[in-house]
């Protein structure tokens, strides 16, 4: 009985001490999250930052809502035909401050911010031998170009927002609570940023970013100056001499897209196609977009199929019920498919647009002509003549007909040379800027409404 | 050392009883004998229980001084010995059940003595409604428990809420401790449906439980400290008891039905429809030929059965109890179903007078079918109601007719097989040593293994997936827990003292799989390695430890005052700078009916008491403290990492601080008696989070902030209006009044959740946010005179109106200085109708709930009817959004259709139908907030006992036979299926709120109760 007794006060007192020993608070950490603290240390863990950043453009929101959706249905190249409340008031210009995929596109964007800003602050500091001061300087290039091209959409959008140039670290309120900047300064920095990108960065495929990319997206971001000799410059930096469109096949010229692979594909051609094509169809290619095809036009069976016509592209013998847009036709597996049609930012097309533009504006019709009908000539379409009194009309048709579906590229056209209330029923100047989500106005005390309808 | 020697001489002394004494007796009560009542000698576990005709027979040892004789529904008798070998015993019917025994966490008490608020539930009402699980078992039972059934989908979730809502984004769902071991709850499913969550909690088999105890109060539910915030719900198991052995059959059989339809409009008038919005009645799925009333094709009469053997008894040293059980329920949806087979094995044993130890082991294993429901454009319900009934089931070439992307419901129905099986074992090992009498140390083990697969394969046929789609998915959570309690009670004078300390270990490791892969050859095969592309492959590791340390006293002197005190501290490490938290708890009570100036005053019972204690909530995350880099953020096929989390290392628990006020009664001979509690709940430092400029690149940080109160009332009134022989009439009410309000939020910024639901600052949680419909519009002079409102005729009132459209009212023209809306200092109205005029239109709460019990028997004839009633909440309808829109080619309810305004002059309650719905009438409004308020039969049961005259003839302890039907008649000013319904399931802010949710069943159920 002694020993019992003993025996089972040592077994407790073993049992206490084994179960304070294995309850040890500190050990519990997650699998696929490190702490902060054990930070970005080698090239393994570098590239991973740098991914991070591509990832968060591939994001639902910003990459369908963000780059294409609310922008097309916003002006005339796209009907919205789906059921969501939030994208139904982009389509009828009436969009509330508590709009919520717009505070989606514009936290999206913001995101994509804070992950180029981490690699842009941590990658230099790395002391790793195998990770060279080239592709350092490499991968803060390629950070650099997404941070300019957010921020190039955040202003077309928004207006003066914040610019912030280091990742958040903590929530103090001069961290987090940034006032709107002028985008003037944005500007400039968006400039910067694609300058060192220009000088830092190689060749490479059309999904990463390579020095064509930025100095494309400097030339657009140039033309939106209206900057016309910069912009030609870059254009033509990219083209290069002896530029011939006709070389490559419609949409394959393209110089920098966000790519898609079957594990991580995405839902392009869901929300833009049928239901027979196994899609939602919530945004639609308007009657006037589709009847501003001029006849033999070439590049429309790759664009969009109307009602009526086959729909083979999603392996179909019927015939659509509905007017759609093709360029994302990656149907191979329905919703849950593998959706790897890449987004397209840039093309030589555009470049070649931006060259034909630049020099009618600096008067140079013969030059000007040139560029516009390499793109009209690969497009089967007969030559034209732009002179100063319809240069506009043509390269404004041209463009919205050669980049249809692949941006804001209609919406912004409109816009920067003051056509939108002409072209888009019902616009006011007002509709030239997007509220700043009353979210955002609600938690940060500095930053101010921009001058938008409904604001 | 010395002492030590002589504590273990006393207990050699002590251990050597002599067995010397055979006593007999009878146990009956007014009306005869009482078969299975318990006899135990006092201070021991030797004992045994009556025979068929209530008599019993014992050996009882040395030194015995008394017998405790104790039988359900009756008082507890104790008899002294006095030498005789012959006892009968009378016992007296207990209506209030003060003697009932009243599990505290690490102990027991016995009913009268409780200081704080304990709502218990046992067996008999668990057993008498079959099917019920764990949750619904509680439902109406215990005051101040709110269980909610969000839908009618078999094994899927069911919200309970202790004395309202504590909580924002921790849980607000009790702790389940079942035998000691706290339970893993919630939803481990990872492949969404829709709306309706996994239940866990659906895999444990109500038949093995022989009560449960609801720790309402802080006082009480301090010992279970940071997890102790929303209440605990502590379910003991059956244990054998001395005596003969006794089997119990029990089996059921029935079907369910929906309990309405919706009507929609037919394919004519579909027709007629699309003629009036798009001037062509043949317009896109008007074309086909087809004249489907979809819901009748999806709804079906399910069949609900349950069968479960029983085996209990034992002698004076060892006891058990062996259950098996099966139970199906097949929903009223074709191809959803719940099948349960349960296992279960309690072994006690009395080792020597000192040592005594046990195990309970209980395996269940669930195979769930489940089918897309609520919020999910493949919903099958969503499609029934929305599809239009011109679609025809299949075209004439024999495939399922498509449209608009959706899922053909019954498509759905045949092809989309999700099936879940889980495998759980649950048990508790524990060893008790009393070194001198008063004095043991308990120490347990416990274990709680969870296992989930879920197996998903979409086939091609189906819109959702052109090459099929197969997904597998496993979770395992494993939960261990040990401990360790140190026990003293003790007597003198008057005076009983019970004093526990304790420590308790508890580790969660949970592991996740999950792989979706795409193109297969063909439909027959279905195994992810027949899939050409795999699409995600992702796995994961959870897990958090809790180091526990809490104390316990009770006092009582004299049978008058009682004193209750508990204190626990938990070591948790989901924390970083504030691991460790302290709960204390305190009650007292005084039974006044006791005291000598009393007696004789009328009051059989008259107790008053009154608890205060502090509670916690650590429902967060396991490593939201954490500031973290992620992976997962890949491109191109290659790793990518983010900074996932701002983190926050000075996080804290929840705190919940809560008194209680009680009073317990029972006047003329206990026939009437019952209890009425106050309670004020105030919870701090709520885990919130807090939203951030989303400039940061992140939306929010966890913080502590904010407030939340709960005040209310829980009642229950027992009455007993006729006792005779032959008659009985008992009838019990529950009620539970809650009133909810948030005190504080961030920078009182409101935050809007679910459809329509915002939380702010001095509303309660549930509140509905949107605009206020004022009228229709009958003409454009109306229009014109409203643009004219702010001033400035050339800008629209409501951009979009058109005669027929609804004229919301025009309420605020801004949020003024405090930049929050539904403020005092909000700007006047300005003519314009913009976000600034939404208010807040209804409340997803309800303030009563409660339930009302008759039970009327008369000779082995029971009647037993259990009507539910839930009082002042709204249901935020969102289904009429798309229902009754009248703006797209979705289908409309025929009353939507009937009743829209056509011309001027229509009083119509719809507005007009016009494609694309330009005035936006379908915003959150009025229009979709209806009231939820509901009575409902929500079970009557008839049945029949053969007596025991019956009984003995044929060698049976119990023949009962009965029919029961649940959700049998319901009074509801609600328009859609069903008022008890949640979309958002176990949500803790968005409640009341449904969305094309899967609709609770009708059943009628025959069944029959054997005992041996």
């Amino acid at each position: 009985m002694k020993n019992l007794f003993i025996y089972l006060q040592v077994i407790a007192i073993a049992l206490i001490a084994t179960a304070c020993d294995a309850i040890d608070l500190e050990d519990v950490r997650p699998q696929n999250s490190i702490p902060v603290s054990a930070g970005i240390n080698d090239k393994k863990t570098a590239d991973a930052l740098l991914n991070g950043v591509y990832d968060g453009l591939q994001d639902g929101t910003v990459l369908f809502d963000g780059f294409l959706a609310l922008a097309q249905i916003y002006s005339d190249e796209a009907i919205f035909t789906g059921t969501f409340p939030s994208r139904f008031e982009f389509a009828t210009l009436n969009v509330q401050t508590s709009n919520g995929t717009n505070a989606g596109v514009f936290s999206d964007f913001y995101d994509v911010i804070n992950r180029a800003n981490n690699v842009i602050e941590l990658i230099p500091a790395v002391q790793d031998e195998s990770f060279s001061d080239a592709d350092k300087n490499s991968s803060v290039a390629q950070a650099r170009f997404l941070r300019a091209l957010s921020y190039f959409y955040l202003i077309n959008y928004y207006g003066d927002v914040p610019l912030i140039l280091s990742p958040t670290r903590s929530v103090a309120p001069d961290v987090i609570n940034v006032p709107n900047d002028p985008q003037s300064i944005i500007y400039d920095q968006i400039i910067a940023d694609l300058q060192f990108a220009e000088q830092n960065l190689g060749d490479g495929d059309v999904l990463t970013v390579t020095s064509s990319a930025a100095t494309a997206l400097l030339s657009r971001v140039y033309l939106y100056q209206e900057d016309w000799n910069n912009a030609l410059s870059s254009a033509t930096t990219v083209l290069g001499t002896g530029f011939d469109l006709n070389a490559f096949p419609y949409l394959a010229d393209q110089i920098y897209g966000i790519g898609f692979t079957a594990t991580d594909g995405n839902v392009l051609n869901f929300w833009y196609s049928p239901a027979e094509c196994g899609g939602r169809h919530d945004v639609e290619p308007s009657p006037k977009f589709l009847a501003s095809y001029e006849e033999g036009d070439l590049r429309k069976a790759a664009s969009v199929l109307e009602v009526g016509e086959v729909m083979s592209a999603c392996g179909l013998s019927d015939t659509a019920l509905v007017p759609f847009v093709l360029k994302y036709d990656d149907f191979a597996s329905g919703i849950s498919g593998t959706g790897t049609d890449p987004l397209i930012i840039s093309r030589h097309a555009e470049l070649v647009l931006i060259a034909a533009e630049a020099q009618a504006r600096l008067g140079n019709f013969t030059e000007a002509s040139s560029w516009i009908n390499q793109v009209r000539s690969r497009a089967g379409l007969a030559d034209v003549t732009l002179d100063a009194s319809n240069y506009m009309d043509l390269i404004l048709q041209e463009r919205l007909i050669e980049l249809s579906f692949e941006g804001a590229h209609r919406y912004l056209d409109l816009r920067r040379t003051g056509r939108a209330q002409a072209e888009i029923q019902g616009y006011q100047p007002c509709h030239d800027i997007w509220p700043i989500p009353q979210r955002e106005i609600d938690r940060n005390p500095n930053l101010v409404q921009n001058a938008c309808c409904n604001c | 050392m010395k002492r030590l020697s002589t504590l273990l001489s006393l207990m050699v002394i002590c251990c050597s009883f002599l067995w010397s004494q055979t006593i007999t007796g009878s146990v009956r009560d007014a009306d005869g004998p009482l078969s299975f009542a318990s006899i135990v000698v006092k201070g021991t576990t030797f004992g045994t229980s009556t025979d068929n005709e209530g008599n019993f027979k014992l050996t009882v040892p040395e030194g015995a001084t008394a017998l405790v004789v104790t039988y359900v529904g009756y008082k507890t008798q104790e008899i002294k010995l006095d030498g005789n070998t012959n006892y009968t015993i009378t016992l007296v019917e207990d209506y209030l059940g003060v003697d009932e025994v009243v599990v505290t966490a690490y102990g027991t008490k016995r009913s009268g003595d409780v200081t704080g608020a304990i709502s218990t539930v046992n067996s008999e009402v668990i057993q008498d409604v079959p099917g019920v699980g764990l949750q619904t078992a509680l439902r109406g039972r215990a005051a101040g428990v709110i269980v909610t059934q969000s839908s009618g989908t078999p094994g899927a979730s069911v919200d309970v809420r202790v004395r309202g809502s504590t909580s924002i984004s921790a849980t607000n769902q009790p702790l389940y401790v079942i035998d000691g071991v706290p339970l893993i709850s919630g939803n481990f499913s990872q492949i969404g449906v829709g709306g309706q969550d996994l239940n866990a909690l659906a895999d444990l088999n109500p038949n093995d439980i022989e009560s449960i105890n609801v720790l309402k109060d802080a006082s009480t539910a301090a010992i279970y400290g940071s997890r102790g915030a929303n209440g605990v719900v502590l379910i003991t198991t059956k244990s054998g008891k001395a005596g003969r052995t006794k089997v119990e059959f029990n089996a059921s059989y029935g079907s369910q039905d929906p309990i309405k339809l919706i009507p929609v409009l037919d394919s004519a008038g579909y027709r007629d429809y699309l003629g009036e919005i798009y001037g062509d009645r043949n317009f896109f799925l008007g074309g086909f030929q087809g004249d489907t009333y979809w819901q009748d094709l999806i709804f079906n009469n399910g069949t609900i059965e349950d069968y479960s053997l029983s085996f209990s008894g034992g002698d004076a040293k060892t006891r058990f109890y062996a259950g098996l059980s099966y139970h199906d329920n097949e929903g009223i949806i074709e191809s959803s179903r719940f099948q349960r087979y349960s296992a279960r094995l309690n072994l006690d044993h009395q080792a020597n007078d000192k040592l005594s130890i046990g195990m309970n082991m209980g395996y269940n294993n669930s195979v769930n079918d489940r089918v897309r429901n609520d919020n999910n454009i493949f919903g099958i319900v969503s499609i029934a109601i929305l599809w239009p009934s011109t679609v025809p089931v299949r075209n004439e070439d024999g495939s399922f007719a498509s449209g608009l992307g959706w899922e053909n419901p019954v498509n759905n129905i045949e092809n989309y097989d999700n099936k879940i099986i889980s495998h759980r074992l649950n048990g508790n090992a524990f060893a008790k040593y009393e070194f001198i009498d008063g004095l043991s140390l308990k120490v347990g083990l416990g274990i709680d293994a969870l296992s989930l697969r879920e197996t998903v394969y979409e086939p091609s046929i189906l819109q959702s997936s052109n090459t099929g789609t197969g997904t597998n998915s496993e979770v395992t959570d494993f939960r261990w827990v040990n401990n360790y309690t140190l026990n003293y009670n003790t007597n003198f004078g008057a005076s009983t003292l019970d004093f526990n300390i304790g420590a308790e270990f508890q580790e969660d490791r949970i592991d996740r799989l999950f792989a979706e892969v795409n193109d297969f050859p063909t439909d027959d095969f279905t195994g992810l390695s027949s899939g050409a592309s795999p699409t995600t492959i992702t796995g994961s590791f959870s897990g958090d430890r809790l180091q526990s340390y809490f104390a316990n006293i009770d006092y009582s002197f004299a049978d008058r005052f009682f004193l209750t005190g508990v204190f626990r501290t938990d070591g948790s490490s989901r924390f970083v700078n504030n691991k460790f938290g302290y709960f204390p708890g305190v009650s007292a009570g005084w039974k006044i009916s006791n005291e000598d100036w009393m007696v004789g005053r009328g009051f059989d019972l008259l107790k008053v008491r009154v608890g205060w204690g502090q509670t916690g909530n650590n429902g967060i995350g396991n490593f939201t403290a954490l500031q973290l880099f992620g992976a997962g953020a890949n491109y191109l096929d290659l790793p990518g990492i983010i900074t996932t989390q701002l983190g926050n290392p000075d996080l804290r628990w929840e705190t919940t601080t809560q008194t209680n006020i009680g009073i317990d009664f029972g006047i003329l001979d206990s026939r009437i008696g019952g209890s009425l509690e106050y309670y004020i709940k105030d919870t701090d430092d709520l885990l919130l989070n807090k939203p951030i400029p989303t400039t940061t690149g992140f939306a929010s940080v966890t913080e502590n902030i904010g407030k939340v109160r709960n005040t209310g009332f829980d009642i229950s009134l027992n009455f007993v209006p006729v006792s005779t022989k032959d008659f009985q009439w008992d009838i019990s009410l529950i009620a539970g009044f809650n009133e909810n309000e948030i005190l504080e939020l961030f920078e009182s910024q409101p935050i809007d959740v679910g459809f329509a639901t915002r939380l702010a600052e001095g509303h309660p949680i549930g509140a509905f946010f949107g605009y206020v419909v004022d009228d229709i519009y009958q003409n454009d002079e109306q229009i014109a005179a409203d643009a004219a409102l702010d001033g400035d005729d050339t800008t629209p009132y409501q951009p979009g109106a058109a005669p027929g459209d609804f004229r919301f009212q025009d309420i605020s023209g801004g949020a003024g200085e405090d930049g929050i809306l539904g403020t005092a200092d909000d700007l006047p109205p300005d003519g314009r109708i913009t976000d600034a005029d939404r208010t807040f239109i209804g409340q997803g709460l309800p303030s009563w709930t409660g339930g009302l019990t008759n039970i009327f028997s008369f000779k082995g004839i029971e009647l037993n009817t259990f009507w539910q009633f839930s009082w002042g909440n709204d249901i935020y309808n969102n289904n009429l959004e798309f229902a009754e829109g009248m703006h797209s080619v979705f289908s409309v309810t025929q009353r939507a259709w009937d009743g829209r305004w056509q011309q001027e002059g229509d009083d119509a309650d719809y507005p007009r139908a016009v494609v694309g719905d330009p005035n936006n009438n379908r915003r959150n409004s009025t229009r979709f907030v209806e009231d939820g308020s509901y009575l409902r039969l929500k079970v009557a049961t008839l049945s029949y006992t053969f007596p025991r005259s019956v009984l003995n003839s044929i060698g049976l302890q119990k023949l009962r036979v009965y029919v029961t039907g649940q959700n049998l008649v319901t009074w509801t000013n609600y328009s859609w299926y069903d008022p008890e319904v949640s979309t958002f399931g176990e949500t803790n802010t968005a409640p009341g709120t449904d969305f094309l949710t899967y609709p609770q069943a009708r059943s009628i159920v025959g069944g029959i109760n054997i005992g041996f």
